[in-house]
């Protein structure tokens, strides 16, 4: 579904965020990526759908090779490939309805979105989409006056109205408390099973990702340094990922404090 | 309130609107002023252009009323009976109409309408303004560039004189508005101040905010110390009356800087038994100094184009030297030469001002040495505040 | 000054008194000797342009740069200024500073002859007619104002208001909405690209230097004069221009602050530009946007009374040939003051009441 050839990201600056990945991600899986503060996941996650452009290789999603160059062919490939954000990324002065509308952009005419009059269909999307993630009642509520949890679902719900193949997750709990970051993360481990959606997910969390991803990725310094089923990511491994001894910190039962390592 | 009698009610109104505006077109007020006459006019047409949208808008609605009807009565029926499901459709909100908002914005519309019928301009003088436009522009641009001789000198120099002198009226202006606003602005933060001060403070700066400079200028300055050029102590008007008004807006911004203040070193000092003015001096003004200078700055880029039109009623300045009756604009046929000429000196001189307002600002703001923020750097500060407004 | 203030610690630490305190270090001698030199080079140039005037050779044409007036003040000025610094143990580039605005008020000031006309006052206080012109401007002539015409004419004062209030009206909403637009414009957030943002950047900032006034005898010449209807539309389109710069200088550096974050969503959403300042953009700054238009609907009155003087129509015409009636029509353009102080008041009242509902 997503291959990396070869992958690099040198930034303008000239630092380079990734090198020589190599990846294949398939149809329908749920890839944690781990690793480090500055390992490169967000680099990683963020070149698939070309919001950093990548500058050499061939990345491709499904069919189509991602061309950071190519503004209209990207914005097509951003259709299918839904992504979800730390700090959520709504727009908080606007309905819950209007933010999940966002995710139908691709589908509607701008002069239509430029008046704010969205056709019959999308609005049902977006209403279904509200009601997969359960926060359909609030759907006429301004999206700043939700809570973090729920403010993350309006997100999922975003995502969902574009209908997408792919959702990528930059952190999706880091800002959110234990049990809500564990409701967060079922619910788009339920939809990814449901609709057959290949999710792509950034963790700070071992604990986390090991419960609900099928397979983990771990990173350092821009390369991939691990990559396999979760039964395989034993202790050991992860230490080598993080170069240390895995510590209780690192894990993260509902009741724990929130993140021993600073946020992303 | 239900939807369909909100509509009705707007429509009613939208018709009694329309009505009275009409018949406000005989009154006596509308025979002696045509300005009246027409806006009426103009209500009354918008006015009507809104009841026939509504009334379409009305008709709709009413159709789908049977619609409506059948499903209240089932929702009605379902309610209190055993093994009622609500059909996954109940459980969506209803949207919230924004009838306030929306006739608001109908107002604006019917308001927009009627004032453009007030002005009673003649649009049909745009039709042969990009041809004079074309031509004045042309003798503009080619008295800019034309290399000067005796005449056009004298164009560059009085230019030049003139502006540099609305440069030291903003200038003075802004220092007498900076030198009253500090204490001003201190006696009016409530942090500082006790209400007794507080509240008569505030009092006098908002009387002071709500006088336009002109009044200043006109009433006051120009009586007690000239009028006309620097020598005739024109400009010295100008520069006081913007002084004046300088001192409501700057000490309005300062209070509220202080207001911001971080209270750690407030409290730290009191603490440690400082008076008051100590408390001042050593724990409030070494936080909002920077601010402070940056909105004096502000306030001196803001005061060179006020100092324009001071000028034109006689208080110094580039105003003067464009504005009728003595100035370039004066007598006709116009000396288009020169009036491009001084615009030119005019956008110079202004935008170079700003320039190094601009740049002391960012220096007094951001020290000498600025950093170039990161995407990471710029996700995790908080956003900066929005420019503020009332400092124009 | 600033850094020198923030150098000092809030609370002084207290170690035993009398012995080795540390006292806060002297600035270095070498730049401040420095600066006086600069000072006295400074003086040595007033005194010999006392009588004549400093003239600047331009290419294109001179300019008096300087005329210097009482040059034994502005020493003494800058010699006090230094040794004040010196005291307070200000660094050379806050002194630098110092002496920079010291020179500077000194030039405006001797520019303006500000001694010459402050020393005037009380004469003119005692004799002459500013006391008639005062007492006049404080009587003001409310029967002129309600029940008069304009001289001349059968339009009514109070129609000028009118006529004022509606010019104001119409150049906010036009002006707003496009400075709306160049806004989106000039952000390189919201902007197409860079090139455009700047181009539009430095449209906008000549836009804005030439003062409203200045617009306005522009466009009363473009449209060929300032008849009746022709004089309302000058007005207006420089009402428009005046509110274009404002709005866009404004609004695009809220528009600069926005948090990135929407806009990313909204981009990984496949959203086209236009879509994504519609969605992300304009939401985040709508109640700036309606706190700024209110602001300039303010600013609109206060600028139209005065761009009467080019002959247009509103108020402000009025206020002009009353201020040229001179003895005649003190208390008529006390009137007129008076009553836009009560307006501009109203209007300030109105606003704050909209901000309050809207925002
Ligand atoms: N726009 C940029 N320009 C230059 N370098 C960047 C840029 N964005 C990120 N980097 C650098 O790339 C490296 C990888 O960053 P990335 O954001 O991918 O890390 P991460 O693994 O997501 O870390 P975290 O867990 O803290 O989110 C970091 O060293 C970072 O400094
Ligand atoms: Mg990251």
């Amino acid at each position: 579904m997503i291959k990396f050839e070869d992958v690099e990201v040198v930034y303008p600056n000239g630092f380079r965020g990734l090198s020589g990945i190599n990846l294949e991600i398939h149809q329908g899986e749920f890839v944690a990526i781990i690793g480090l503060s500055g390992a490169g996941k967000s680099t990683l996650i963020r070149a698939v759908n070309g919001l950093v452009p990548y500058t050499h290789g061939t990345l491709s999603v499904g069919e189509t090779v991602v061309d950071p160059k190519n503004k209209s062919k990207l914005r097509k490939l951003r259709s299918k490939v839904g992504m979800i954000f730390q700090q959520f990324n709504n727009v908080g002065r606007i309905t819950v309805l209007n933010n999940v509308l966002i995710g139908r952009s691709a589908f509607t005419p701008t002069w239509r979105s430029l008046i704010g009059w969205y056709g019959h269909q999308d609005k049902e999307v977006a209403f279904q989409s509200l009601e997969r993630v359960g926060i359909v009642e609030k759907a006429y509520n301004r999206a700043a006056a939700l809570s973090g949890g729920q403010q993350q679902r309006v997100a999922i719900a975003r995502v969902l109205a574009q209908d997408p193949e792919v959702i990528l997750a930059d952190e999706p709990v880091a800002s959110l408390d234990p049990p809500t970051a564990r409701k967060v993360l079922g619910d788009l481990r339920t939809i990814q099973r449901d609709l057959g959606i290949t999710c792509v997910v950034n963790m700070h969390h071992l604990d986390l990702a090991r419960d609900y991803a099928d397979r983990i990725i771990g990173m350092r310094d821009g390369k991939v340094v691990f990559d396999g089923p979760t039964a395989e990511a034993t202790d050991s491994v992860i230490a080598e990922v993080y170069q240390r001894e895995v510590s209780a910190g690192d894990q993260l039962a509902p009741e724990a404090e929130v993140s021993s390592k600073e946020p992303g | 309130m239900s939807h369909g009698h909100k509509v009705a009610s707007a429509l009613v109104g939208a018709v009694l609107l329309a009505a009275g505006a009409f018949l406000l077109t005989y009154s006596p007020a509308a025979n002696a002023s045509d300005v009246f006459s027409r806006m009426m006019w103009g209500t009354a047409l918008a006015a009507g252009a809104v009841t026939v949208a509504l009334a379409v808008y009305g008709l709709a609605y009413a159709g789908t009323g049977r619609q409506r009807a059948a499903e209240r009565r089932r929702l009605a029926a379902s309610h209190g009976r055993q093994g009622y499901a609500p059909d996954r459709l109940d459980l969506r909100p209803i949207r919230p109409a924004k009838f306030w908002w929306n006739m608001a914005l109908i107002m604006l519309g019917v308001l927009f309408v009627s004032s453009a019928a007030g002005t009673g301009m003649t649009l049909s003088a745009l039709l042969e303004m990009p041809a004079r436009v074309w031509d004045f522009s042309g003798q503009m641009i080619g008295g800019v560039a034309q290399i000067p001789d005796e005449d056009v000198r004298g164009d560059w120099s009085s230019a030049f004189d003139a502006m540099l002198e609305s440069v030291a009226i903003a200038w003075i202006g802004t220092l007498v508005g900076a030198l009253f606003s500090l204490p001003c602005g201190i006696l009016a933060a409530r942090n500082l101040t006790p209400l007794g001060t507080y509240i008569p403070m505030r009092f006098i700066l908002s009387v002071i905010r709500a006088v336009p400079e002109i009044v200043f200028a006109v009433a006051i300055f120009i009586p007690l110390l000239g009028v006309g050029p620097a020598e005739r102590g024109g400009a010295m008007a100008g520069a006081f009356a913007l002084g004046i008004s300088s001192i409501g807006t700057l000490s309005k911004l300062i209070s509220e800087s202080i207001e911001g203040v971080d209270q750690g070193p407030l409290e730290a000092s009191r603490a440690s038994g400082a008076t008051h003015m100590q408390m001042i001096r050593w724990a409030v003004l070494p936080q909002v100094l920077p601010e402070v200078l940056a909105i004096w700055l502000y306030r001196f880029e803001v005061n060179i184009r006020a100092s324009a039109i001071l000028g034109a009623l006689g208080a110094g300045g580039i105003g003067r030297l464009i504005s009728p009756p003595n100035g370039l604009f004066g007598q006709r046929p116009y000396d288009w030469e020169a009036i491009g000429i001084t615009l030119f000196v005019i956008i110079a001189v202004t935008m170079a001002v700003d320039q190094i307002s601009g740049f002391v600002r960012h220096r007094v703001i951001h020290g000498k040495t600025v950093r170039r923020r990161t995407r990471k750097q710029a996700e995790a500060a908080p956003p900066p505040e929005p420019p503020r407004a009332v400092a124009l | 000054m600033s850094a020198a203030l923030s150098e000092r610690p809030v609370t002084e630490p207290r170690p035993e008194p009398g012995t080795d305190r540390p006292s806060p270090p002297k600035p270095a001698l070498a730049p401040y000797l420095g600066l006086v030199l600069l000072a006295a080079a400074a003086a040595s140039f007033f005194i010999w342009n006392w009588e004549g005037q400093a003239v600047l050779f331009l290419p294109l044409g001179d300019t008096v740069l300087w005329a210097p007036r009482d040059p034994l003040l502005g020493l003494g000025a800058m010699m006090l200024i230094l040794v004040l610094c010196w005291r307070l143990r200000v660094s050379p580039m806050g002194a630098f500073g110092g002496l920079a605005i010291v020179v500077i008020t000194y030039w405006a000031g001797s520019n303006i002859h500000f001694i010459d006309r402050i020393a005037e006052v009380p004469r003119r206080l005692t004799g002459g007619n500013t006391r008639d012109q005062l007492v006049g401007y404080f009587n003001p002539d409310w029967s002129y104002l309600l029940f008069q015409n304009v001289a001349g004419t059968s339009r009514p004062i109070w129609g000028e208001w009118l006529i004022t209030l509606c010019m104001a009206v119409v150049a906010t909403i036009i002006g707003c909405f496009i400075g709306l637009l160049l806004a989106m414009l000039a952000s390189p957030v919201s902007s197409l690209n860079t090139g455009t943002s700047q181009t539009v950047k430095a449209i906008n900032s000549v836009v804005r230097s030439i003062p409203d006034v200045g617009w306005a005898l522009l466009f009363a010449a473009f449209l060929g004069g300032t008849a009746y209807g022709l004089g309302a539309l000058a007005a207006v389109l420089a009402l428009i221009m005046f509110n274009i710069g404002i709005v866009a200088k404004l609004l695009g550096e809220s528009i600069d602050a926005i948090h990135p974050g929407p806009l990313e969503a909204a981009d990984a959403a496949g959203a086209t530009l236009v879509q994504r300042d519609r969605v992300a953009v304009l939401p985040a700054v709508m109640p700036s946007f309606i706190s700024y238009s209110l602001y300039v609907f303010e600013l609109n009155i206060r600028a139209s009374a005065a761009l009467g003087v080019v002959g247009v129509a509103g108020i402000g015409g009025e206020l002009s040939r009353q201020i040229g009636r001179m003895s005649q029509g003190y208390e008529n353009v006390g009137a007129i003051l008076w009553a836009l102080v009560l307006v501009v008041l109203m209007v300030d009242l109105l606003s704050l009441w909209i901000r309050r509902r809207l925002l």
